[in-house]
Order: C-alpha cells, then structure tokens, then sequence
C-alpha cells in the first residue's frame, strides 16, 4: 500500500537546517494498521504529512498504492489526496462555519458527485460514527469526541484507501480516546489501510504494528516485535 | 516624541516583513495625496474665477427681452417710452438699453487700437456693450474717471449705427492697457478696426466681458451707441436695494400694458444669469470637493481596518509584550509609529505623483500647473488622517488584557 | 461547484458583515464615482447619427485674415459667408445639402386668438430633413423652388404642433411667425440629436429649432442670425445687401457626401471655388478648405469638454484607491483563513479550485458593489443634472451603461481579488497537521 525508501526530507531556514527525515524507509501493507510513535520533533508529523502527500521530500523515492507519486504534479496530488486519503487530526479541523453536514460535505464537493451520491455518502458517514442526527448542528455545539466523529466521517465519506491521524486522540480523555480508537479498529477492519501517529503507548499497543521513530529515522524494531507479540497475547 | 523615533527602527523591520498590507496601504496614500493635491487646486482655482465681481451690481440688477411681432413698429419710440415708464417706477433707480450683459454668455467683441493707421497684430480685445447714457445707473457702475454717456453723445439707427463715431468708457483693465503710461485718460481718442475713432469720457473700476472663456474677461468698453433691432437689445434696470424681486414682475407688466402686441421675454436677475454661466465652474468645484471627501473617508477606513486586522493576529504578540511589562502608551505608540512610517512611505510616491498627474492634466487639458505649496500640506494632512484613523485601533491593541500571553489564541 | 462557491461565499459575507459592508462600500463609491462621470462623459461623446455620421460633413473655407489664422492650430473658420453658401448651393456633388441658420419668432394661431409666444428657428434648405433623416409625423419638407421662392411654408416640431394643433394632423393648416401667415407642409416626430451636432453656436446639448423655414426668407424677410457672426476685416456695411455681400460669416453648410470619390470631387470642387475667387481678390489664406464629417467636426468643436475629462480620469483614480483598498481587506480576510485553506487542500481541493472558491467570494462582493455603484450613480447624475442645469437629455443611463457598470464591477473586483487569492493558494496544506 506505502512503500517509503531511504526518504529524506531537510527544512532550510535562514539560519538553520533541519533533517526531519533521513533515510526514511518504511512499507506498509493493505489493511494494516500502523502506529508510529517517538519523541517530540523526531520527525513523525513530517512523516505523516510526506506520506499523506501534503509535503514533498527531498530525495528518495515512495509508491502510494502501486504508483510512483515523487513527480506528480499539485492536482494530481489533490487528487489522490481526494481519492485514496483521509485524514484525521488532532486538532479536528472542523469548517466552524459550517454544519456537520457541511463539514463532511467539503473532500465530495471536490469530486463532481452528483447532489444525490453525495448525500448518500453522507448519511452514511454520519450513521457509522454515530452522529445522523446532529447532521445541522454547528462544530461549535458539539463535544470534542464528537467532533473528532465528524473528523472520521469526513474522513470516511470518500471510502478512502489509507488513512493518516495525527494524534487524533490528543485532545480527548481517555474515554473518548478509547471510543475513537474502537472506531478506527472498525474501519481498519472494513478494509481501510490506517496510520496512526499517537504519543499514548496504550493506544499503540492496539495497532499491528508499531514503528519508532528517532531522529527522523525508523529504528525501535524491537518495540515493534514487543507489541506484536502483546497484540497476540492480547487477542488470545 | 523622542520615543517616537526610536521605536521607528524596529517597526520598520516588522513591517518590512509582512509588507503586502502596509504596501497597499502606502500606495493608497501616494494615490490619495494625488488626488487630494490636484483635486484642491482646482477647486480653489474655479473658486477663485468664481469670486472675481462682473462690475455690475448683480445684487440689483434684472433685464429682460422686447419682441414685438407686428411689423412696422417703431422701436425708437417704443424704447423712450418704456423707459420713461420704468424710471418713474417706485423703487427703480435707474433703467437703460443695452447689446448685451457681462457674463450672458452673447455679445459683441472686437480690437481697439491707439492710432488709425492699424497694423496686423496691434490693438487689444475688448468686448462691446452698445449702450446709452443710463448705462452707468442701470448697470451700477463705479466710475473712477470722468463721466458717464451724456444724451447728446448717443446715436441710435439700423444696422450701420452702431459703427460710427461715438463717446466710449473703458474698464480700468482696459484703460490701462491702452494708456500703459498712467495720466488721464478722459478726453482721448482710440480707433475701432475700420479707424473710427472713439472718444474716451470715463473709466469705470471693472467691467466684465459676456463669455468666461475670453482671453481677456476684464476687458470691455460702453459705447455710446446702438443698433435698433430688437435681437440686438436688453433692458437692463437696477432696483433699490431689496426690491428687485418684487419689482421685476412689475416691469414685466408695465410693459405688457404699454403694448400688447410684443412678447417680454427672459426676464432675469444679473445674479441668476452670473450664476448660471459659472454653472460648470461650481459642478466641478462640488464634484470634486465630494471626490475628496469620499477618498479621504475611502482611505481612511482602509487605514483603520489594516490596523484592526493587525491588532487582532498581533492579539497574543501583544499580551505577550504587556506580561512582559510594555506599558498602554507603548502598545499605542507602536501602532502610530507604524501608520506614521507607512503614510510617509505613500507620501514620498504621492510626491511624484501629485506632480505627475498635474503634468498630464497640464499637458492633455488646459489646467494650470500645480502650485507646489499644494503638496506639503497634502502630506501633512496625510499624517494626520494616518495618526486619527490609527487611533481607535491602537487604543483597542492597548486595552488587551496582558493574560492572553499564557493563553493559546 | 459555482453554486457550492456561491454559497460558501455568501456565508463568509454574513460571517464578516463589517468587512463584507467596507468592501461592498468600497467598490460601490468607486463604481457609482465612475459611472457618474463616465455617463457625461459618454453622452457627451456620443455619435448624434450613427448610420450616418461619416456620410456627413460640415463644409469649412478658409475666408479668414490673412495675417492671423481663425485657429491657433490653423483650422478655418466653422462657418461660411452668405455669399459662398450661396455659391456652394450651386454645386451637384452632394447626394444632400444644406445652408443653414438660426433664427426666431413670435408664433401666434392663424385667428391670432391666442397670446404669441416665441420659438427658435431654423432657415435652411429642403434637403436639411433628408441630410439629418428628420422623422416626419404628418407630411414633409419642401423642394428647391420654395427656398428660390422664399414660399411662406413652416415645418412644425412635434413639441410645437401638440402644442398649438393638440397633436392633430396640422399639414395644409395655417400659423403665424411674426405676423406673417405660413403654411404647414410638415410635423416632425420627436427628434433630439444629442450633441446638436449642426450649428456650432449655443449649447452643445440645446433642443433643436422649433420651426423649420426656407432659407429664401433670411434674405426677403431680412432675419436675424441667433449665431455669432464674425468678421476679421472692417466693411462698410450700409445695408442688409452690403451685409450679405461681405465677408462676415454666420452660415452653418452641410452636405451628405456618400463614398470616398464624391467626396474627393467635392473636395475637388470647392478647392477650386475659392482658387477661383481669390482671383477676385478674396481669400487672401492659402488653401485651406475642409471637410469634416460628424465624429470630427464634434471633436474639433470640442464637444467633450476638458472638465469632463479630468473628471473620469480622477475617477478611475478613485476606484483604483477603493481597489487597493479592498486587495488589503481581502488580503486579511484570506489569510486570516489559512486553517480552512490548508483543511480543503488537504482533503483534495487543487490550488485552482481555492483560487475560485475566492474569486466567486470576490466577484460576489463586486456583484454587490456594483449594484450598489448604480444606485450611487443615479443619485450622481442627478447631483450632476442639477449641477449643471441643461444636461437634462445628457444624464441617463441607459442599458450598454449598465452593463459597463456591472462588467466594471465584476472586472475591478476580480483583478482586485487575484493577488489575495495567489497569496492564499501559496500557504502550504502541510501546515495543519501541526498543532495550533
Ligand atoms: N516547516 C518547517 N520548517 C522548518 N523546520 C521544520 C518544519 N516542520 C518541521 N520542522 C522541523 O523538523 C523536525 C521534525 O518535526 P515534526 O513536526 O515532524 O516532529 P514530530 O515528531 O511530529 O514532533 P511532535 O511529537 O512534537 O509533534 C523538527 O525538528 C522541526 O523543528
Ligand atoms: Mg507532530
């Protein structure tokens, strides 16, 4: 599904010059589900974002579902952003001025649906994360585990193959936390392909795998067989 | 105010940074101060124009038009008998025949010439007013010198009369012009294109031309003669002071009554009639002066709502300045330094540009050049529209409370 | 996607009313500042004859001193002498001609029951109706002979015949000019050239003549010329004959001169003429005859005047500083609105797609704008109308105005809106994952 090799990536400021990523080698399968953790600044978000084809990377090279993207253009980009991606942050990132509705409306409206496919699609994402009845109501006028639901409906709503979250439960309690990640363990068995960037090694715990990252490189495999082993010891 | 200066250092480094606004702002500025500059200049040229008096006492003064329709009348006597009628007219003080008034718009010009021995290019313009010896009382005329038309001097006939030899008073203007060399003028001659001569009695202090667009408005003479056709004559009457407005539909009457078969027609007041042919003159001094008045507002707003875009993405940048012990009069100073650098920065454009659009409006039209006194005071006018519009915004900037510093914004 | 764009637009409108109202304001005051001016000054430059206008011409010779041209620019004088109008009228080139003056008189019904009133009128040829394609109500104009006979007929305008024969079929009827009985032969239609393109003296934008006579009775009748009458050298003028035989000039001269050769031969032809009266001593100028067709002749007379055009060019001006000031409004507003740009870039919004996600919340406002600059102009041609007084016909929008303004708002808008909405796309979308 993602295929990422010897990918780095170097912000330049005046003054400075960051390696986010160097020699950033990492595959994921079709339905896996994939947590990333790693302290602060090592290079996760950066990952994230290259990934999710919102940042290009310097050198290297990285296949998204079978398909060099490192020369795509900006609107072939968007595209497959539009297509194959969803996304789901930490900080919800809700259109404040538009319904729920609205909100999971917005990745469809760049897509030339049809009015009618639309709200199929919509009904449908809303009905999943439990929310079909609050389809008017503002972000605003609901709780932040709510929000983060018309996140993931958003996200849904473009049936899309692979699915980035940042932190998607840093602004929640544990509770909330909890029924986010069940969500998401839906998806991820429906199908969708998930990588998830979170710093709560409980939440990590849960995924097939655990990737650490350290200074803008894989390198825990150890953590990742560990969690392995404790996934099947917990779902023995 | 030394702190004022200090703080312009590090201003200017903000907003070299983020200077798409404060540019805009700026050129806005220069294009104003432009506008502003040439706009004013103008207005206070037409106003100018404007002021200048015809000579006449336009307060008191009216006229009307005689048209008698059924052939064979007798215009001579039509005319001494009217007149006789006005004169003894309560309230009138005086009422004479005339070609034309200064300022109508219609009449009658020519040159006049020192010698009878007229070469190409000699002599000055001057505009004709055919008259007759009450000229000066209906007219309210200020003589300087000399004396009025006597009844004897005037000669009245068709279409040769007002050719020939005659008695003429000058405008001062135009009297010096002719006699450069100062003295009496009374009693000279001076010579009509065809060599007649004109025998100068008086001068009055001014006498206004009929068109504004003459190249030399201020000089006119009276002759002391007319054409009798009734296309060709005003009456022209002075009230006492106050009572021109009732009076005038009382001489319309009079005047039906004495004979009905003429038409009166366009009776006006010299004040209306001055008016209406400075009419251009004021649309444009109005429709620029309320230019002005918008761009100045136009500008001003966009002053303003740049500063309150600023304050509010500078919100925590400035509780963080207030935790660490700014003080109020700092915030708002920082913000005035600010709109001082940006108004300066569009002044120094709208420098140029004032002068620049003066040129072209020199080149293109018939506009005098800009008096450059014009542009110093449109830039200080610029700075303090800049510190006024700033004002509001800078004291809201002031009031932020120091605790949105810990607070994520 | 224009009506998802159009709605998001309007939301953001209502989100920020003030801002929406500055902006909306902005490109009003600079769209009604424009249209006002602009107006006069359309009108002012407006073709009086459209189909016409390079078929006709005004038909100068330069009779002027020969030590002092009649223009700076060396132009001859607008008008002729009686004597050469006379003498042009003789000519068979043109399809259409016309001497031509204005006059007056006191009109009274045939029975003299009513009071006389006055009018202005025209003494001209036959063919003037022809040349100017004068719309007719009821008859028509009258031929050569009536102006060789100086026939007592009249040509009624419309406005004239409501008023004296309530609008009625007048033709074969009698009226009195002056106290002199005249014969209708026509009542025109409504018909207002604007500019008065024919006559150089008076307004510009006066009403044409009242009454229409032939041109015999200026001389039988001896009328008076309402226009100026100018001369360069002094003559001795002892009659109404001396008068017709000099140099002075007072005659407007039309001819309709169809295609290129004609009017080559009549250029031809009246070059000749005066070569051949300066043997007898006349036109002491060298040659220098023109033909002006209308848009020319207009332009020469200076018909646009110079205030006009200060006006629209300080007022473009204007909407230049209402422009800039929007760009730095909207620059504000869209970058203040990084969050949502990156979200829908995220989630597959292409860097176009956002750019017209913000033209269509701009050309909104200059939507607005624009409207609300219409309504502006209207009151400022009133202002203007009132300003000025006699521009009645002058200032009225009509339809292409219309159009201009709203074009101008939406063009105005948009070009002020690009530099934001570049500005806007530039933001990278990776910017959100990181957060707030
Ligand atoms: N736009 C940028 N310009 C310059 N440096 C950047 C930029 N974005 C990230 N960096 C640098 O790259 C490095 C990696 O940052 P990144 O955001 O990927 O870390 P992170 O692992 O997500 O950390 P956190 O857990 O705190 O979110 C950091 O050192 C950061 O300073
Ligand atoms: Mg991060």
């Amino acid at each position: 599904m993602l295929q990422m090799t010897h990918i780095s990536k170097v912000f330049r400021t005046e003054l400075v010059q960051t390696h986010a990523l160097r020699d950033f080698s990492l595959n994921v399968a079709e339905g896996e589900f994939v947590a990333v953790t790693g302290p602060s600044g090592s290079g996760k978000t950066t990952f994230l974002n290259i990934a999710g084809l919102l940042e290009t990377f310097d050198t290297g090279s990285y296949r998204l579902d079978g398909q060099d993207v490192s020369h795509l253009d900006d609107a072939a980009r968007s595209r497959l952003r539009n297509e194959k991606i969803g996304f789901i942050f930490q900080g919800f990132n809700l259109l404040p001025d538009l319904s729920v509705f609205d909100n999971v409306d917005v990745p469809l409206r760049y897509r030339g649906m049809s009015g009618g496919e639309r709200r199929r699609r919509i009904d449908k994402a809303l009905e999943q994360v439990g929310l079909a009845s609050r389809a008017k109501h503002l972000p605003s006028q609901l709780s932040g585990g709510q929000q983060q639901r018309v996140a993931i409906a958003r996200a849904l709503a473009g049936t899309p193959r692979i699915l980035f979250a940042d932190e998607p439960t840093g602004n929640l309690d544990s509770l909330m936390a909890r029924q986010v990640l069940e969500m998401l363990e839906e998806i991820n068995a429906a199908g969708t392909t998930i990588v998830m960037v979170t710093h709560d090694p409980e939440l990590a715990r849960r995924a097939h795998r655990n990737i650490h990252v350290m200074d803008g490189q894989v390198t825990d495999f150890t953590a990742f067989a560990a969690a392995q082993t404790e996934r099947e010891s917990l779902a023995a | 105010m030394k702190k004022f200066f200090l703080e312009a250092g590090p201003v200017l480094r903000a907003l070299t940074r983020s200077r798409a606004g404060a540019v805009l702002i700026a050129l806005q500025c220069a294009i104003t101060l432009a506008i502003l500059t040439n706009a004013i200049f103008i207005i206070q040229d037409r106003v100018r124009q404007m002021a200048r008096p015809s000579g006449v006492d336009s307060e008191n003064v009216f006229s009307m038009r005689v048209k008698p329709y059924k052939p064979g009348f007798n215009l001579a006597n039509d005319i001494d008998r009217d007149m006789a009628a006005i004169r003894a007219m309560p309230g009138i003080v005086d009422a004479g025949v005339i070609n034309s008034l200064p300022l109508s718009e219609g009449g009658s010009s020519g040159r006049i010439y020192q010698s009878p021995d007229i070469k190409p290019g000699d002599g000055q313009f001057t505009a004709n007013y055919y008259t007759d010896d009450h000229s000066l009382g209906s007219l309210g005329l200020k003589l300087v010198e000399g004396r009025g038309f006597l009844p004897e001097e005037v000669k009245r006939g068709d279409r040769t009369a007002d050719r020939g030899e005659a008695s003429i008073i000058l405008s001062q203007t135009l009297a010096k012009k002719m006699f450069p060399g100062g003295g009496p003028v009374a009693g000279k001659t001076l010579y009509t294109d065809d060599g007649t001569a004109q025998h100068v009695v008086g001068v009055v202090e001014r006498l206004q031309a009929p068109w504004i667009s003459f190249g030399e408005l201020e000089q006119a003479m009276l002759l002391s003669q007319y054409r009798l056709e009734p296309a060709y004559l005003v009456y022209v009457i002075r009230s006492q002071p106050g009572q021109r407005n009732a009076l005038m539909p009382q001489v319309e009457k009079k005047l039906q009554e004495l004979d009905p078969d003429r038409i009166i027609r366009s009776p006006r007041t010299q004040s209306e009639i001055e008016s209406d042919t400075y009419a251009s003159y004021r649309a444009m001094a109005v429709i620029l002066g309320t230019v002005i008045v918008l761009i100045v507002a136009v500008t001003s707003l966009g002053i303003i709502g740049l500063a309150s875009f600023n304050v509010n993405v500078r919100r925590k940048q400035i509780g963080t300045r207030r935790a660490l012990g700014a003080q109020k009069g700092d915030i708002i100073r920082y913000f005035l330094v600010e709109s001082w650098l940006i108004t300066t920065g569009g002044a120094l454009v709208g420098v140029g540009l004032s002068f620049a659009l003066s040129w072209w409006m020199v080149n293109t039209f018939d506009l005098p050049p800009l008096d450059w006194r014009y542009v110093p005071v449109g830039v200080l006018f610029l700075w303090v529209l800049g510190q006024i519009a700033v004002l509001a915004p800078a004291r809201r900037a002031a009031e932020l409370p120091p605790a949105l510093a810990t607070r994520s914004a | 996607m224009l009506t998802y764009n159009l709605r998001l637009a309007w939301m953001s409108l209502r989100k920020h009313p003030v801002l929406s109202l500055l902006m909306i304001g902005a490109i009003g005051l600079g769209i009604g500042v424009c249209m006002t001016t602009l107006t006069v000054y359309t009108l002012m430059s407006n073709n009086p004859i459209p189909h016409k206008s390079s078929a006709l011409y005004a038909v100068q010779l330069d009779s002027w001193d020969p030590n002092d041209p009649y223009t700076e620019s060396g132009r001859p004088p607008p008008e002729l002498s009686y004597r050469d109008a006379q003498a042009l009228m003789e000519s068979t080139i043109p399809k259409r001609q016309a001497a031509m003056f204005k006059s007056g008189f006191a009109l009274q019904d045939a029975e003299a029951k009513q009071p006389p009133f006055t009018v202005l009128a025209r003494v001209t040829y036959g063919d003037f109706f022809g040349l100017f394609e004068v719309p007719f109500l009821f008859g028509g104009g009258w031929d050569r002979s009536a102006d060789r006979n100086a026939q007592q007929i009249v040509v009624l305008s419309k406005e004239i015949n409501d008023k004296v024969f309530g609008g009625a079929n007048s033709v074969g009827k009698n009226i009195r000019l002056d106290d002199r009985e005249y014969r209708v032969v026509g009542v025109m239609d409504h018909w207002h050239p604007s500019p008065k393109f024919y006559d150089p003296n008076n307004g510009d934008f006066d009403d044409p003549e009242e009454v229409y006579v032939p041109f015999g009775l200026g001389t039988a009748l001896e009328l008076t010329s309402y226009g100026n009458t100018n001369a360069w050298k002094p003559e001795k003028i002892n009659s109404f004959q001396d008068f017709l035989n000099s140099e002075y000039i007072w005659i407007q001269f039309w001819a309709e001169l169809p295609d290129a050769k004609t009017k080559d031969d009549y250029q031809a032809y009246i070059d000749q003429y005066v070569l051949e009266q300066k043997k007898l001593g006349r036109f002491p100028r060298p040659l220098n005859n023109r033909l002006s067709d209308v848009m020319k002749w207009m332009d020469e007379r200076e018909v646009v005047t110079d205030d006009s055009r200060v006006l629209v060019g300080l007022s473009f001006l204007f909407l230049a500083v209402c422009l800039l000031n929007i760009v730095g409004l909207l620059l504000a507003k869209f970058l203040g609105k990084s969050a949502e740009i990156a979200l829908r870039r995220a989630v597959g919004a292409t860097r176009w797609q956002i750019v017209q996600k913000h033209l269509v919340e701009v050309g909104l406002i200059g939507l607005l704008g624009g409207a609300l600059g219409l309504l502006l102009a209207f009151g400022g041609l009133r202002g203007v109308k009132a300003l000025y007084g006699g521009y009645d016909h002058l200032v009225q929008l009509d339809g292409r105005l219309l159009l201009i303004a709203v074009g101008l708002a939406l063009l105005s808008s948009l070009a002020a809106g690009l530099y934001p909405a570049w500005r806007a796309v530039q933001l990278a979308p990776a910017g959100l994952l990181k957060t707030q």
